[in-house]
């Protein structure tokens, strides 16, 4: 009875993830990103600004996050995060986790564009809110997968025409279609941790995705814990490290 | 499906090859993975000229997905945004999938059979007018069959390559530096040098998967200074510690002003000199070799050279001059100077090439790891097909001229030719070509056919007005090009030939730092698209069965003799029968017998198919193992320096010493005035590459830079009442467009000048630029010329 009705859910899990990779892989090729944002701040002035005063620094919004909600930094949310609160999560959550995250990158595995607007020019400060990863009011900036590198806008650009106003020009027509999020781990038994079902390079920080500020689908149910690789293995085929041979032992 | 069902599943591949193809992988560093019904095999990447490796994951035979090679040294496992995107290159929804033949005016399909009978019809009418031009984009067995149908067939030595726009320059200043092409050290130096100096160059957009392996060194704690000698203000100048705008042209007056501080306050390295060095200069008209000069007159022409004199030419204040100078004068750091683009595309490129190795030779910083002038390329492959194969008009492989007797004597041999079939006349470089091809017959436009293969000269040409428009309106002009996309050459072709991209063929890369690298087929071409190198051999196959004499070798056999496991020959031109055999591998094996009298020697293919490149030369050990060489010229680790610590032993003065030349600074040909006022700068973005025909298919790298702009300094446009975002005309004297203004947007030009990239079919900007080029190099100047922007309406 017990087998049968895990065998059930097995499927069920199966079909969902099958749609999910399938729908997410379609989609994940040439779709405009759906949430982007634009808080840029106002081009510069020609005129020479006058100096503020405290007061004017006080009231009025200025300087790159002008644009952002006027207490932004009291919806910041702070190191409060309860790592012991039940983690409910349906498939239904985890589809939308998979879809939003597919909707950023051309295939799973591909550096995610960056839905806001960011500096084209100068160094860009993009660790100050994504090397720990920040939540504000409903959006969050998650935090890196990957160790630190500084070059940010080598890999990942932004999801939308960078010139203020600029006409939007049709995407171009593909037939690509990317590699869609894998299925879940495998389980040696009902219970054992299943074994990560991607490549971790480029990927160590598991946090980004499955920690508390990560995609809610996607969630672990027991964040306190921070040492993954001790219960989950990872793949050494997918990490591109499969054994060389070397012969069979005299 | 693994590799051994997807090769049973294409129709072209027989049960030997496959089983040939799988036993090649004795090492399992070099096997295809497959995990979850993905197979997973190294390519290098199709865009730069860095070479990083990708892992390039194939499912149900199309490219699903690419990863960071990790085995890969030159990018650690690490890409840019074009390298993780390469794959979506293959499914732009408008591919080439048939022959097309302009009828009426209209290109109508055709079949294959019929596209190499036009083709063979060109050539036979008039073998004198049939010119190849090709790229750096080119494998190198492609470039090489194209060059050996040029150069042993067809006999005229035409064909040359886009890579004449992109780093002729270079090769000129090395050889005339060196004797020998291409750089002594290589990306190593990147990691243990101490100060990288940027010559008009911007490699966090154009090289930055090496400009991360840069500044991620300071993220480990260790410190590397960057130093940005620039014209404008770019991405890669907020990384660095210093930067140092200077006036266009003003590149050579900073190099001859570091000469003078080190020679004037005696920081120059006299040992070094004493022992490696010789003196030349100029003389007109300019040679490679000059003349000879001795060191005191060399010193007597820097003299000129003051800070004050600098700064009057090139704008750059005598404090900066004298950091350059304090850091050069200082032998205990290690700098590695780079440069691509600024210094090639340049009227005086192979002086200033010649300059900036001079201040590494005069100051000693050369031969030690981090110590190295290193130019970058911008194609994949622009050093292993066109300067290694010498896909140039005057050039034979392996470092070889078509001028003199015994390079022809050795080639001829090597081809099985008889005696004098080789031409001595080389054949018309890039702009000389397209001018011709340009211009009436009457006239003198003796060029009435040309074959383009892997470039897009309607748009990368420098002032297409007048090298490539017209042509397109004279009778008796014939353009054949092969391409993946409809182009806007391929557009304005006459006959357009459907090609096999990238993975969809067999092919090898060789990148900037001497790496010959090579991948495998993973997935079917498109529709009845084949690949450039069966195009080329297919076409001389029809030549040879016409009865063009060129076609055969002394004993009567086709140029292209390609044989199976048994020796029996295998027509390969017969497009089934293709992949029978690995036709890669045997023009390799044949092109390797031409790579060692310039010591580039090459290992065997399959040693290539083992590792993730080697850089040549790749010498072979007493235990049968193949070695690579990093650093050149030097004893520590190059194999035939071997009389001292440093042997340039292809010197021009044959006494193993480099030449330190000297040139004067003169002015451009064309600078801004009262009609023309500004500076025009073109060159690339980070998302998009040559000119966009495969990026902006690309979702992700089109929509993040989806249109050219015109970028200009606030100051300029407050002048001109021109306000962010506002379409305005930019004009030179020899062409106009409209383009939108960007203000504040990727890179910032001082005031006087304005930049546009060449990306964008649409938009292109080579309508403005000046076919001016080197004298020696033959490289055009698409870094300065002088034009107006006005508002629309404006007069």
């Amino acid at each position: 009875m017990t087998s049968s009705r895990g065998l059930e859910i097995g499927v069920v899990i199966a079909v969902a993830v099958a749609v999910v990779g399938l729908v997410s892989g379609v989609e994940s090729s040439g779709r405009e990103v759906s949430s982007y944002v634009d808080h840029a701040p106002p081009p510069p002035s020609d005129r020479v600004a006058g100096a503020r005063s405290y007061r004017d620094m006080r009231d009025q919004a200025f300087g790159p996050n002008a644009g952002l909600p006027v207490d932004w930094w009291k919806r910041l949310r702070g190191g409060g995060v309860d790592l012991f609160a039940a983690v409910v999560q349906t498939e239904r959550d985890r589809a939308a986790s998979l879809a939003a995250r597919a909707d950023r990158r051309a295939y799973d595995g591909a550096p995610p564009v960056i839905p806001h607007a960011v500096d084209q020019l100068a160094v860009p400060a993009c660790l100050a809110c994504h090397e720990d990863g920040v939540v504000v009011a409903s959006r969050r900036a998650p935090l890196m997968s990957h160790g630190r590198k500084d070059s940010c806008l080598q890999c990942h650009v932004v999801a939308a025409d960078p010139r203020r106003d600029a006409p939007t020009v049709a995407p171009p027509e593909t037939s690509f279609v990317g590699l869609g999020a894998p299925g879940r781990g495998e389980r040696a038994w009902q219970g054992a941790p299943p074994t990560i079902p991607h490549p971790t390079w480029m990927r160590e920080r598991c946090e980004a995705c499955h920690g508390p500020g990560g995609w809610h689908g996607v969630r672990s149910t027991h964040p306190w814990r921070s040492s993954c690789t001790q219960c989950h293995a990872p793949s050494a085929v997918l990490d591109q490290r499969a054994p060389v041979a070397l012969g069979a032992a005299p | 499906m693994d590799r051994r069902d997807f090769i049973k599943a294409t129709a072209m591949a027989t049960a030997a090859a496959a089983a040939a193809r799988l036993a090649l992988h004795d090492d399992a560093g070099a096997q295809p993975r497959v995990a979850d019904g993905v197979t997973w095999d190294k390519a290098p990447c199709r865009f730069c000229g860095t070479g990083c490796h990708v892992q390039v994951g194939v499912k149900g035979g199309k490219v699903v997905a690419i990863a960071g090679d990790q085995k890969a040294d030159v990018n650690k496992g690490l890409l840019c945004v074009k390298g993780y995107h390469v794959g979506l290159a293959l499914y732009g929804k408008d591919r080439l999938t048939r022959p097309l033949l302009r009828r009426n005016g209209k290109l109508e399909p055709i079949t294959w059979e019929q596209a190499l009978d036009v083709v063979a019809d060109r050539v036979m009418a008039n073998p004198a007018g049939f010119a190849i031009y090709g790229s750096g984009q080119w494998t190198i067995p492609e470039g090489y069959a194209a060059q050996k149908l040029i150069k042993a067939g067809i006999g005229n030595n035409q064909i040359d390559p886009n890579a004449r726009l992109c780093m002729a320059s270079a090769v000129t200043g090395f050889l005339s530096t060196y004797g020998v092409d291409e750089p002594a050290g290589c990306y190593d130096d990147l990691d243990h040098c101490d100060v990288v100096l940027m010559w008009g160059n911007n490699p966090a957009e154009m090289h930055p998967v090496l400009f991360s392996r840069i500044i991620d060194r300071r993220s480990r704690g260790e410190k590397v200074v960057l130093v940005d000698l620039t014209t404008r203000r770019t991405r890669t100048s907020g990384f660095c510690d210093r930067t140092i705008l200077f006036e266009p042209q003003g590149d050579l007056a900073i190099a001859n002003g570091i000469a003078h501080l080190l020679l004037e306050r005696g920081t120059w390295d006299r040992g070094f000199v004493e022992a490696f060095c010789n003196f030349r200069k100029p003389t007109s008209p300019p040679t490679l070799d000059g003349q000879a000069m001795t060191f005191d007159e060399y010193r007597r022409e820097m003299a000129a050279y003051t800070p004050a004199r600098v700064q009057e030419l090139a704008g750059v204040a005598p404090a900066d001059l004298a950091y350059l100078a304090d850091l050069f004068g200082n032998r205990a750091l290690r700098i590695t100077s780079l440069w691509c683009m600024g210094m090639n595309q340049h009227t005086r490129g192979t002086a200033i090439n010649d300059l900036v190795h001079g201040i590494h030779l005069l100051s000693g910083h050369f031969g030690k790891p981090g110590d190295a002038p290193t130019s970058l390329t911008g194609q994949p492959s622009a050093c292993g097909t066109v300067r290694e194969v010498g896909t140039l008009a005057h050039a034979l492989p392996g470092g070889r001229v078509v001028a003199k007797e015994d390079h022809r004597q050795e080639a001829e041999a090597i081809w099985n030719l008889p005696p004098g079939r080789i031409s001595a006349k080389p054949g018309y470089h890039t702009v000389e070509m397209w001018r011709r091809f340009s211009t009436p017959k009457e006239q003198g436009g003796d060029i009435d056919t040309i074959w383009v293969q892997v470039t897009n000269p309607a748009r990368s040409l420098p002032n297409i007005n007048e090298l490539f428009l017209p042509s397109r309106k004279l009778p008796g002009k014939f353009l054949i090009v092969s391409d993946v996309y409809p182009t806007a050459t391929a557009m304005a072709a006459d006959l357009v030939l459907p090609s096999a991209m990238w993975v969809e063929k067999n092919g090898m890369f060789g990148n900037s730092e001497r790496r010959t690298q090579q991948w495998f087929r993973m997935v079917p071409p498109p529709g009845e698209a084949r690949d450039d190198c069966w195009q080329t051999i297919a076409v001389a196959r029809r030549l040879h069965d016409r009865g063009h004499p060129g076609l055969k070798d002394k004993d009567g056999r086709f140029l292209f003799h390609v044989v199976d496991a048994r020796g029996a020959a295998v027509p390969v031109w017969d497009w089934r029968r293709y992949y029978d055999v690995n036709v890669d591998e045997q023009l390799f094996e044949e092109y390797r017998k031409f790579t060692r009298k310039k010591h580039k020697d090459l290992a065997p293919y399959q040693e290539y198919v083992k590792t993730r490149g080697m850089r040549w030369p790749v010498v072979e050990q007493p235990d049968g193992s193949w070695r690579e060489t990093k650093f050149r010229f030097a004893r520590f680790d190059d194999p035939y320096a071997t009389k001292a610590d440093i042997q340039f032993y292809h010197s021009v003065t044959k006494d193993d010493r480099a030449l330190v030349w000297f040139h004067p600074w003169e002015a451009a040909p064309e600078t801004p005035d009262k009609d023309y006022p500004l500076w025009l700068c073109t060159g690339r973005v980070l998302e998009h590459w040559h000119t966009g025909t495969m990026t902006m298919r690309i979702p992700q790298l089109q929509r993040a830079m989806p249109q050219a702009y015109c970028e200009m300094n606030r100051a300029d446009a407050r002048a001109l009442g021109v306000h962010d975002g506002e379409v305005v005309v930019i004009e030179s004297r020899r062409g106009k467009l409209e383009l939108p203004v960007w203000l504040g947007g990727r890179g910032e030009p001082p005031r006087g000048s304005v930049f546009v990239p060449f990306f964008d079919e649409t938009l292109a900007i080579n309508l403005a630029t000046l076919d001016a080029h080197d004298p020696l190099s033959k490289q055009p100047d698409y870094k300065k010329c002088a034009v107006r922007v006005r508002r629309r309406g404006a007069a």
